[in-house]
């Protein structure tokens, strides 16, 4: 259904390029039998996401680039809506819009749509996992590619970082507003499912960007990004008693401002009693996780935590 | 008739600029032979201009009184050329393989008249989401599954029509609120045959504040109005106690949930429920009910009345599947 959404776009010509990273089930025989030279299939050892864009990239001849992932769906004139953005204003560098998700299985949703907007300042926008751009729902020009480079093979999250690089590089975003632009898909054992690993994929890409963003605000607002997600990961379960006091302290000496003095204790009483966080003392429990909501942090993962900052951000503007 | 050919027949009515990505989704399918009409029920927004000058010949456009989905469907198969049929409404979004796909059933079981898939809802506005994806599945005896309660829902947007079903079951009901409830009874009824189409989801529907369906109490009564027109031409056992079940559970349901219904109503809508079929609602199930309806609202939602009342009904209750589908 991917493909077939690629090719049966209403903006024409298109080129479709399908990077397989060594898939184990029927794509390798079934893709060039159904699709035969209407696609480029390529297949190579499995470099994740980033991987796969990036020898894409480099076989692409268009002007225009998008990049989807194999199981979402693109709406049928996403390409036609966004280069008519690019069309009207030459000086874009990347043009994105509102993606919705659907469910693979049946049964209740549980996520949260991000709305899209026009943006004055995206660096400022990305410091703060609020504005919902994804490699979906984004078509970018090839100067932008070629401004900004690779994508990082190394992160977890490579889209994210993808973007910040892009608008520190200088890149001009333009919104499109055609909703949805894409539907992708949310089933169990996504890559974003696996909490610990996001988390932990979060402390990397915003370090990384404290390495080559160099002016304020943005350095500080980093900053005080990787402390919160180091506190999400030192309360997350994955890490052991003595690595989360360390990331912990970490945390604090990173941004200071963020982990205040009181709400360092709290969590090192949290890392340091289980007990607190244990569901048999609910009251305790329930006392200690509000108050560290209270200063930002929630211990259990992203996406709570993007819901949070996002208020926090709504408030920020008000 | 020209074979092979599918007639894609959209229903707009005030959906600009969600109805052009319903087109685009129609146009730009992998299945080639086909052709979309689009039924203009009056909008008073752009539709009438932007249609006609961005698609031109690519789509006929047809704009009528405003006469509702079901009246935009008979006058859109009335104009229709094709062998098969699909109807969309205008700011739903079809996938991009689903006819080809549909149209492969077919064409493996040409004794088929409807093939039906899986559609997965999608919103409009970001925010969090909040509702529940209905599971389709191959069904031995469609009528049985659709009036036995809980019943299945087919979605017309995962639907596709093979024309001798449409002139087998003939116009859709432009009397109803709920049209395509009424037209898979009498699809069924008619003896039609149903094939199911698997292999991901065939469309997205579109879920937005002021929809026709987000209107609880019309929707109540619609679907009611259904079953009554159903008890009328379904003769057969056990199709009509299986009929005349899911109207009493409908009006149990409709009585707790209280929505716009005074108390007094809601102990005749009770008393109704039971009256209609005595063995669905028992004694018992109508004594919980009537609980319900007399405790204050505070009192019912209160946690431990909650926790009591739950109990209850799980022990007792043989409804709680479809009381939680209908809450959903």
């Amino acid at each position: 259904m991917t493909i077939d959404s690629a090719l049966h776009q209403s903006y024409r010509p298109v080129d479709v390029i399908v990077v397989d990273n060594s898939s184990s089930d029927e794509t390798p025989q079934e893709l060039p039998r159904l699709f035969c030279n209407r696609v480029r299939y390529i297949r190579q050892p499995n470099r994740g996401d980033a991987g796969a864009y990036n020898t894409g990239f480099e076989v692409a001849r268009g002007e225009f680039i998008q990049f989807v992932d194999g199981d979402d769906v693109l709406a049928p004139n996403k390409i036609e809506k966004q280069v008519e953005v690019f069309r009207a204003d030459p000086e874009l560098d990347i043009v994105y819009g509102n993606v919705r998700m659907f469910q693979s299985m049946a049964g209740l949703t549980r996520w949260n749509d991000p709305s899209t907007q026009e943006e004055e300042d995206m660096l400022r926008a990305l410091l703060y996992p609020g504005p919902g751009i994804c490699a979906l729902g984004t078509l970018f020009h090839r100067k932008a590619l070629e401004k900004v480079g690779r994508w990082d093979e190394s992160l977890y999250i490579a889209d994210h970082d993808y973007f910040l690089r892009a608008a520190w590089a200088g890149c001009r975003f333009g919104h499109c507003s055609l909703v949805p632009v894409g539907f992708a898909r949310e089933r169990p054992g996504q890559m974003t499912k696996n909490d610990s690993a996001m988390m932990t994929g979060a402390v990397a890409l915003w370090g990384k960007a404290l390495g080559y963003v160099t002016s304020e605000p943005y350095r500080s607002l980093i900053a005080a990004e990787l402390a919160r997600c180091r506190l999400n990961l030192a309360l997350s379960k994955s890490t052991s008693k003595r690595e989360a006091l360390a990331i912990l302290a970490l945390a604090r000496a990173g941004s200071p401002d963020t982990v205040s003095a009181l709400r360092y204790a709290l969590v090192r009483a949290a890392i340091a009693i289980p007990a607190l966080l244990s569901p048999s003392l609910r009251g305790i429990r329930h006392c200690v996780l509000a108050s560290l909501r209270w200063y930002g942090a929630t211990p259990g993962g992203m996406r709570h935590k993007r819901t949070s900052n996002i208020k926090q951000r709504a408030k920020e503007e008000r | 008739m020209t074979p092979g050919l599918v007639s894609v027949v959209i229903c707009a009515y005030n959906n600009w600029p969600d109805v052009e990505i319903t087109i685009q989704s129609a146009l730009c399918q992998s299945y080639q032979l086909l052709e979309v009409i689009v039924v203009d029920n009056s909008s008073t927004d752009p539709t009438p201009e932007e249609v006609p000058r961005r698609f031109g010949r690519r789509v006929r456009y047809i704009r009528q009184p405003n006469k509702g989905c079901a009246g935009a469907y008979n006058v859109g198969f009335a104009a229709a050329q094709g062998e098969f049929i699909q109807f969309v409404d205008g700011d739903d979004v079809l996938a991009p393989n689903k006819i080809q796909k549909q149209v492969e059933v077919f064409r493996a079981n040409p004794e088929l008249d409807i093939v039906y898939g899986d559609v997965r809802m999608f919103q409009a506005a970001g925010g969090a989401a909040n509702w529940t994806d209905h599971a389709m599945q191959p069904e031995d005896d469609m009528l049985k599954s659709i009036a036995a309660p809980p019943g299945i829902l087919l979605n017309t947007l995962g639907v596709l029509f093979h024309r001798r079903a449409l002139e087998k079951v003939g116009p859709w009901d432009e009397s109803l609120y709920i049209e395509d409830v009424d037209y898979w009874l009498r699809a069924a009824w008619a003896g039609c045959r149903f094939g199911y189409c698997s292999g991901g989801p065939m469309g997205f529907g579109r879920l937005r504040p002021g929809q026709k369906s987000k209107n609880s109490s019309a929707m109540a009564r619609g679907i009611e109005a259904v079953w009554a027109k159903a008890l009328g031409y379904v003769t057969r056992e056990p199709y009509r106690s299986l009929l005349l079940a899911s109207i009493a559970h409908w009006r149990f349901y409709e009585a707790i949930s209280r929505d716009k219904m005074s108390k007094r109503e809601a102990l005749a809508m009770l008393a109704l429920a039971r009256s209609t079929r005595p063995e669905t609602i028992s004694a018992l199930d109508y004594a919980v009910g009537c609980l319900r309806v007399i405790l204050p609202a505070g009192f019912v939602r209160s946690s431990w009345t909650r926790v009591v009342l739950r109990s209850f009904i799980r022990l007792f209750d043989r409804n709680l599947g479809y009381f939680r589908r209908a809450r959903s």
